[in-house]
């Protein structure tokens, strides 16, 4: 009777200890910065974005990234609707996401400042295409707040962005994306 | 043993359980960390004009946007007028916008010959999510000094007779991803005008829709209640107008179908002397030509 009441209590403990998070330390930014450039000879057309979104799993390097389409400003005139309404759609995809990992996250020592160049697998979404990537950035910690930078280019036509013939020559066809993101740990 | 193997059993639920709920951890986490967001609506209409009148689009600081508005002769002046080809009014105009919300222009029309000047202010942006704007909202006022010759010699110098007025509150709402209305009540005060009995102020109510047709393409159409001009000599009548707009990333275009041969606000509204029911229709075309100052 003891032994099947203290195995019933161990199993108890276990399974609690087991299903409750341990301690999984989250950074987190609603303040994230991205901005892309369309360099062609003819023009170029740059958007910037400071409410971009991400969340990181330090323990599992797990990160996830959320970029609202109508939050990009631009100082050309009338880019914010044609960006909006006919390239993007953003009627019809309100974001682009990334859902990948950062492999090397779960070994830094967080507690320590230092620089890492880390590499970054997972899928991206843009304009409702979502295609798997893999991208070298840098990692930053400082006191215990995460900074991650990230320059990469992305090809229009990979996402199905269609640019009109008419102005074929305005847009570039591979645009200049950067990102720029400081999280704060989540308490 | 039986016993055993349940214990294990359960434990790994627990642990599979764990895993699954870190993974759309995150993605939720985020979500409901940004919360709903301020959502403008953009592209109410594709350019500053539905068809004859301003719709509530401005441009961005900066902007500059040259037009060039054409309409030719009624078609039903026949053959003999090439079908209205002949003759025709024509305005140029520009407008420059200072601020975000705020568009300046001037510009010259042949019909009834007169300069105007323009100021079109935003008010308020349609936005949706967590800031619920449900219109957008803009006050446009235009000012029309005609150069036209009088036939009675004294008037010539009564250089504050050749001035009209046009206030327009503009309204509108994009509904869905296809629709646009805007509601444009109006008043057009002429300070001269041509017989006692005329009224100097005529009060108006338009209603513009937009469909879109394709990402880039959509079909226009206004309608004007016009109060009555109390003119012994002339009928004047409702504006009416059907027509597309596409724009392109520096132009935009619009061609249609009207009664109403002036372009200026007051010329459009006040001055229509077609009847679109009997047949009294020209063709128009708007062409918008947008740049940005760099600075």
């Amino acid at each position: 009777m003891r032994t099947t009441i203290f195995k019933l209590l161990g199993l108890f403990f276990l399974i609690t200890v087991i299903s409750s998070p341990i301690s999984a330390q989250k950074y987190l930014t609603k303040t994230g910065h991205a901005y892309f450039m369309s360099h062609t000879d003819v023009i170029d057309i740059d958007g910037n974005n400071n409410l971009v979104g991400a969340v990181v799993d330090a323990e599992t390097g797990d990160i996830f990234v959320k970029v609202l389409i109508k939050a990009f400003e631009f100082t050309l005139a009338t880019a914010d609707t044609h960006f909006n309404e006919t390239y993007m759609e953003s009627d019809k995809f309100p974001s682009a996401t990334y859902k990948g990992k950062i492999p090397m996250l779960p070994n830094a020592d967080l507690s320590e400042d230092a620089e890492y160049d880390v590499e970054t697998e997972g899928k991206l979404s843009i304009h409702g295409i979502t295609r798997d990537i893999k991208q070298a950035g840098k990692l930053i910690v400082k006191n215990g707040e995460i900074s991650i930078k990230c320059d990469f280019v992305v090809s229009i036509e990979d996402y199905k962005i269609e640019v009109p013939k008419l102005v074929k020559d305005r847009v570039a066809k591979q645009v200049d994306v950067n990102i720029d993101l400081t999280l704060l740990p989540k308490s | 043993m039986k016993k055993n193997l349940i214990y294990l059993f359960i434990i790994l639920c627990a642990f599979s359980v764990e895993t699954v709920a870190q993974e759309t951890d995150l993605e939720s986490l985020l979500d409901e960390e940004m919360g709903a967001t301020e959502n403008k609506v953009f592209g109410t209409f594709l350019s500053t004009f539905i068809l004859n009148n301003h719709s509530v689009e401005v441009l961005n600081k900066n902007g500059i946007n040259f037009r060039i508005s054409h309409k030719f002769d009624y078609l039903n002046t026949g053959a003999e007028e090439c079908f209205g080809f002949d003759k025709s009014t024509v305005f140029m105009g520009v407008e420059f916008a200072p601020t975000d919300w705020m568009n300046i222009g001037i510009g010259r029309g042949t019909f009834r010959e007169s300069f105007n000047g323009m100021m079109k202010i935003k008010i308020l942006q349609q936005t949706e999510g967590s800031k619920n704007i449900p219109v957008s909202l803009v006050a446009f006022g235009e000012m029309v000094y005609r150069t036209n010759n009088y036939i009675n010699e004294d008037l010539q110098n009564d250089r504050i007779g050749r001035l009209e007025y046009t206030s327009q509150l503009l309204i509108a709402r994009k509904i869905g991803n296809l629709f646009s209305l805007q509601l444009m009540p109006g008043y057009v005060h002429r300070n001269l005008v041509e017989t006692n009995e005329e009224k100097n102020g005529i009060a108006s109510l338009g209603l513009g829709g937009s469909y879109k047709l394709l990402k880039r393409l959509r079909l226009n159409a206004e309608y004007f209640f016009v109060q009555d001009h109390d003119t012994p000599t002339q009928d004047y009548y409702s504006p009416i107008s059907v027509g597309m707009c596409y724009q392109s990333s520096r132009h935009s275009f619009e061609v249609f179908a009207t009664n109403s041969t002036g372009i200026a606000s007051n010329n459009h509204i006040a001055y229509t002397t077609g009847n679109f029911w009997k047949g009294d229709i020209c063709i128009g075309f708007n062409i918008s030509i947008i740049f940005s100052v760099k600075k």
